[in-house]
């Protein structure tokens, strides 16, 4: 409220000093055109007056063609505001004349002044401030495409006994801004919970859970650092944040379109995923690899599996004799799906537009959209032996000859006019060129068999200081923060261009970026760094804090921890684990789980069918990562827990709340043998009341109330007995498989606190 | 029947529906909208989108026509010049050869139509000899014979005639009309396919939300057996083993629910597993034709072996649309890809569909349902005037034609034509985005309004394009 009044002040305060403007130009000191005049025009007047968009004939951005003006007549005459059509044009009454037009904002009375002052005092323009290209000039200026800068720590308020982590001095600089106070810490079975599902995917067991807690008591910061550590350091590490990833390279097994072929060696790039962050890889080399692989070691099976990236899109291979211009759609819709997931994906650009025309709120323009394709316009998807000698699934280079690419004018193909050089976006390239890049790269190899225009775009796009790097680690730090709380610090993590949402704390995310590039762009290390901070352990309700809910409602300023659902994988991997029966076998080809025969009915799948009678047994009771994903025939569980379809690129998953959802709880079969087998397990450690404790340890860290126990038992005797009734053989097994069953149910195992 | 209830939702996270204009302040489109969002930053249209996953019915942009759509869909592509279209000039230049490309290569010469036609109705409109039933109603229809897409080939095509894109994984008409309006009953799906029982070309993406919440993608129903996926109990459990479990499940989520008084998406699941619960009876009960009576069963040829399968279906949209369900995809059985023998391919599927089609429009006509109900017929392109393998046609997405009927169509009207040959569009060309932009129309919803942010840029069901076609309009 404060600060709304203050700026109802100002703006009586602007008005009034503008009143004053206008009395004539005697009130204002020397105009400067930099600071004071075109930021005007950059904001009121680009859109339509400058680069190729050039209204009425009039450019407001150059220099020239300014002063020469419009079709109308001169536009600005030095020394004479009154003469100028500019100064007319945005004073004008009639606001069918006046300029911006209806609709836009009128400019202000003191940018009017300012206007009269400039051309009266001559209209002063000094040289090198022309704006060629005003797309281009709006996206200089943004946030996301500037060089990495160096960002203070906040200073820690004497009262601040909170903060722990450098992370929580950024937040705690705004929650105290906005007069909120952080939540309570969570309780350590409530923490122990979120660490285990955040990095392993998976819940903690009970031994684990009881372990954690005694540990916690003693000293929560060591208790926590070391569990971290040791999830870290484990497989499921690497199986949990893998699917993160493979979202965002839209991986599946199979090619999608009609024919929806297996590819049953693509398991190698999610095996390559999971080994690359299992290792730590420095996030440019892990990009790098993913991008050219080959053309760095072309000897090594990993880098060049780790070309999958390029590889997992749909494809649908066309016979030659078809129709010539639907295999030429084809071929394009593929490269366009590459160039699309390398620009969402890794530097959160979207290229949508840019396909088919220069946009001005698109960061590249239509050239640089296929100096893109050009780059990946050489090679294409290959099924073929790996250095090893096992066989892989990767991108490869025709030859070493680079193929012509055109610029295609509005995605027309045959449009074969504009032939495109090798060239990198302009936005976030500074004095190096592509062919700087590229020589670079040809110099390293001797005879090379691919054009390594993969390489050169593979350095320019981890270049913190020439290329995009910055851009690249701000996108990945924004993810990594994402999965942690379930919001970016931009919301948008797919865009982080003009359009895209600004940070919620543009501070902390530049502190953030700057830290993980200088230690070596290490994943683990950023993980540490945000799970060691008091924002991240702070607790997930707080009913209390109705300032906090009024004020911030949606959390973005992180006064709590938002409750997170759990994603189809890890909630089918946690009703596994709490049974009992989780196959831990790791990488490999995928499995193929059991699929209704009414979801499992595509029709002309060319090559191998989809199973009809897959066992539910060990083989198909392995993580969820390993599961083979058909694409046109999707796992029913998984779809409708909101699974992305992965035919494009998803920077991050819908979260839907729908009967589907519950339909799959209460009728689907393998949920229904997964609570056979967790009640199994349950009355093998005893009677029914321990059952029920042990149900809730596995199933929610920690002891059920007494009412909750109570409610329980009654249930499970309930259902014994009407079991019985109906002479079931089994009744107790089942009245406990009931029970389990409605567990998987809860809020409290579909969400983590 | 549960009367539709706007205060049990099955989903999201809004309390109540939105209002019209604060949809639109909050999610509209356009240049000035655009601008305000980068001045604004994202987040209110980013807020919009996450709450709009529930299928709680909304307002339209303007008052609609058509309350639902029937979407009956000619799988496989039937050939417009051997339907609706018929073309003297070709029956004239019957086996001249020509230089036009084919798909699959192979071109043959022109080839006549083997139907003759009759013209019918009080507008003249000429229908072949095999679909005389339902050329009873063509006063009721609109043509457009002028349409053109972009893919060659099927299963592009459907995506392009469902999303807009000859390409997977794009929200589909159905999964934007649904996202637009809501549905009318929450105790059924708002979207629902009655598939080709021979199986899906192309996957469930056919009737995909793409990128829109799941919660609008179309729900297949199947029309023997158990409709939906998941709907039937697990063999040994009783409704009242499910209705304990339920019970059981209110009292233990309480715990949670005491720590977390305010987060209504716990609440929400709660009512989400009540949902599926009723859904159970529900959508079991809206599929049982048995209620039908034995001459309505005649009407929609379900007494007849040949028409059986697409008269079950078109009887169940007829039930779905009248118990609220938005919008219902009918898919043919087989194809229509008569690239060998057009004749005998068209004949069996003329059977097949006559009958039943014509059943539905009567039936919705008798029951005061093709008022507010929008009913559209054709398949993903059309089909060549040459020849293929003899007596067939190879694919043709340069001309081919689509018929509406119903709520808000002008009948017995004709948009657009082909060539004197029927290869191309070449008057009033109709193109994808601009049936997507007619059919939202009749919805009351503005094709360009209808809008949603994804991966930095706001997707419509007409990227960049699409006209509503105002003269087929009444």
């Amino acid at each position: 409220m404060y600060s709304l009044t203050l700026i109802a002040a100002c703006n009586i305060l602007l008005v009034s000093t503008s009143l004053f403007a206008q009395n004539g130009p005697t009130k204002i000191e020397q105009v400067d055109f930099v600071e004071d005049i075109q930021p005007v025009f950059r904001q009121h007047c680009y859109e339509c007056h400058a680069g190729n968009t050039e209204k009425a004939e009039l450019n407001l951005a150059i220099r020239a063609k300014a002063m020469k003006g419009g079709k109308s007549s001169v536009a600005i005459v030095p020394g004479d505001s009154h003469a100028s059509l500019l100064v007319e044009r945005v004073t004008e009454v009639d606001v069918d004349k006046r300029m911006p037009p209806e609709g836009k904002e009128p400019l202000s009375s003191k940018e009017i002044g300012l206007f009269r002052a400039w051309i009266d005092q001559g209209a002063k323009w000094p040289d090198g401030n022309d704006v060629a290209d005003p797309r281009l000039d709006r996206a200089r200026e943004h946030w996301s495409f500037q060089r990495l800068r160096d960002v203070p720590l906040p200073e820690k308020l004497a009262t601040d006994t909170w903060s722990k982590t450098a992370i929580d001095l950024f937040a705690s600089a705004q929650l105290h801004e906005s007069g909120i106070g952080p939540s309570e810490p969570a309780s350590a079975r409530i923490l122990v919970r979120r660490i285990y599902f955040d990095l392993a995917g998976l819940p903690p067991t009970p031994e684990q859970t009881r372990q954690f807690v005694i540990e916690h008591a003693i000293d929560p910061a060591t208790a926590t650092s070391s569990l971290v550590a040791n999830l870290l350091d484990s497989n499921q590490y690497g199986e949990r944040w893998a699917r993160h990833w493979l979202d965002v390279a839209r991986y599946a097994d199979s090619a999608g379109q009609e024919a929806d072929q297996d590819r049953p060696h693509a398991w190698r790039y999610r095996d390559f995923v999971i080994k690359a962050l299992n290792e730590d890889m420095p996030y440019d080399e892990f990009v790098r690899w993913q991008l050219a692989g080959d053309e760095y070691e072309p000897e090594n099976d990993q880098a060049i599996s780790a070309t999958g990236f390029l590889t997992s899109g749909t494809s649908f291979k066309l016979n030659d004799n078809f129709i010539e211009s639907e295999r030429l759609l084809n071929r394009y819709n593929e490269l366009d799906d590459i160039v699309s997931t390398v620009g969402t994906g890794l530097l959160g650009i979207t290229t949508g537009c840019a396909r088919c025309h220069d946009h001005k709120y698109d960061a590249f323009s239509a050239r640089e959209y296929y100096q893109l394709v050009r780059v990946f316009h050489s090679g294409d998807r290959t099924t073929g032996k790996l250095p090893s000698g096992s066989d892989g699934f990767f991108f490869k280079d025709f030859d070493a000859e680079p193929r012509t690419t055109w610029l295609f004018r509005r995605s027309d193909f045959y449009d074969r006019e504009i032939e495109v050089e090798l060239g990198f976006p302009a936005l976030v390239s500074f004095d190096r060129t592509a062919d700087d890049y590229w020589n670079d790269a040809r110099s390293k190899v001797e005879e090379p068999t691919s054009t390594l225009q993969r390489r050169a775009f593979a350095e320019w796009i981890t270049d913190v200081e020439h290329g995009a790097g910055a851009l690249l680690a701000r996108v990945i730090v924004n993810r990594v923060w994402q999965h942690h709380f379930g919001h970016g610090i931009v919301r948008t993590p797919a865009d982080l261009g003009v359009r895209g949402e600004a940070p919620s704390h543009p501070e902390l995310l530049e502190y953030l970026v700057g830290d993980f590039v200088k230690h070596g762009w290490k994943l683990k290390r950023l993980h540490r760094k945000i799970l060691s901070s008091s924002v991240w352990q702070q607790g997930s309700s707080n009913p209390a804090a109705t300032l906090a809910a009024r004020v911030d409602p949606q959390n973005r300023l992180l006064w709590k921890m938002a409750p997170q659902r759990l994603e189809a994988e890890a909630l089918r991997d946690a009703m596994l684990a709490v049974s009992g029966t989780l196959n831990f076998k790791a990488g490999g080809p995928g499995f193929k789980p059991y699929i209704q025969p009414e979801a499992n009915l595509a029709r002309n799948i060319q090559g191998e069918a989809y199973p009809q009678d897959a066992k539910d047994d060990a083989s198909t009771r392995r993580r969820s990562v390993y599961m083979f994903h058909k694409r046109l025939i999707p796992y029913p569980l998984f779809q409708a827990f909101d699974r992305p379809d992965l035919m494009n690129s998803c920077s991050q998953r819908q979260n839907t709340t729908v009967a589907p959802q519950a339909m799959a709880i209460l009728n689907d079969t393998f949920v229904r043998a997964v609570s056979r087998d967790f009640a199994k397990r349950l009355t093998e450690s005893g009677d029914d009341r321990s059952a029920i404790q042990n149900a809730f340890a596995a199933a929610f860290a920690r002891e059920p109330t007494e009412t909750e126990l109570t409610t329980s038992l009654a249930f499970i005797e309930l259902q014994a007995n009407s079991r019985t009734k109906r002479n079931e053989e089994g009744a107790r097994h089942e009245a406990m498989a009931d029970f389990c069953q409605s567990l998987f149910g809860l809020n409290e195992f579909i969400y983590v606190d | 029947m549960n009367k539709p209830n706007q205060t049990v939702f099955p989903c999201g996270r809004v309390a109540a529906p939105l209002s019209r204009r604060d949809w639109l302040r909050r999610a509209g489109s356009g240049a000035g909208m655009i601008a305000m969002a980068s001045l604004l930053g994202q987040e209110k249209l980013l807020a919009a989108a996450q709450d709009r996953t529930s299928l709680a019915p909304r307002l339209p942009n303007f008052p609609a026509k058509a309350k639902s759509v029937i979407w009956l869909f000619m799988e496989g592509a039937p050939s417009s010049v051997d339907m609706f279209d018929p073309k003297p000039e070709l029956t004239k230049r019957h086996g001249q050869q020509t230089d036009i490309k084919a798909f699959f290569g192979n071109p043959g010469p022109l080839m006549k139509s083997p139907f003759s036609f009759k013209q019918y109705g009080q507008c003249g409109q000429w229908v072949c000899d095999r679909y005389t039933n339902v050329a009873k109603h063509v006063d009721k229809m609109a043509f457009i014979k002028s349409c053109h897409s972009e893919s060659n080939d099927h299963v592009p095509a459907i995506y392009q005639i469902n999303s807009g894109l000859p390409r997977p994984g794009f929200p589909t008409a159905g999964a934007w009309a649904t996202y637009g309006l809501g549905s009318e009953n929450q105790n059924l799906p708002g979207y629902v396919v009655l598939g080709n029982t021979k199986g899906a070309k192309g996957g469930p993406h056919n009737w995909g939300s793409g990128f829109l919440p799941s919660s609008y993608a179309g729900t297949l129903f199947r029309s023997q057996g158990a409709p939906i996926l998941n709907l039937k109990r697990q063999p040994m459990i009783t409704a009242g083993d499910q209705r304990a479990q339920l019970d059981l499940m209110a009292r233990l989520n309480d715990e949670h629910m005491k720590r977390h008084p305010d987060d209504v998406e716990f609440a929400n699941r709660m009512q989400s597993f009540e949902l599926a619960y009723r859904m159970q009876t529900e959508a079991a009960d809206v599929v049982d034709l048995s209620q039908e009576s034995e001459a309505t069963h005649r009407l929609y040829g379900t007494d007849n072996p040949r028409s059986r399968s697409y008269g079950t279906k078109c009887l169940m949209a007829r039930r779905l649309i009248e118990n609220g369900v938005r919008f219902v995809q009918v898919y043919s059985d087989g194809e229509w890809d008569a690239h060998n023998d057009l004749a005998e391919n068209h004949t069996h599927h003329c059977l097949a569909t006559d009958i039943p089609v014509a059943g539905l429009l009567t039936d919705l006509e008798q029951r005061g349902l093709l008022d507010d109900t929008l009913v559209i017929w054709g398949g993903e392109f059309g089909r060549m005037p040459i020849s293929q393998n003899g007596g067939g046609r190879d694919h043709n997405p340069n001309g081919f034609l689509q018929w509406m009927a119903g709520a808000g169509i002008k009948g017995g009207t004709s948009y657009g034509e082909t060539d004197e040959i029927g290869y191309k569009a070449v008057e009033n060309r109709v193109s994808v985005n601009d049936l997507h932009a007619t059919l939202l129309h009749l919805l009351g919803l503005d094709h360009e309004r209808l809008t949603y942010y994804h991966n930095g840029r706001s997707y419509r069901l007409t990227d960049v394009a699409g006209e509503v076609i105002h003269e087929i309009l009444s």
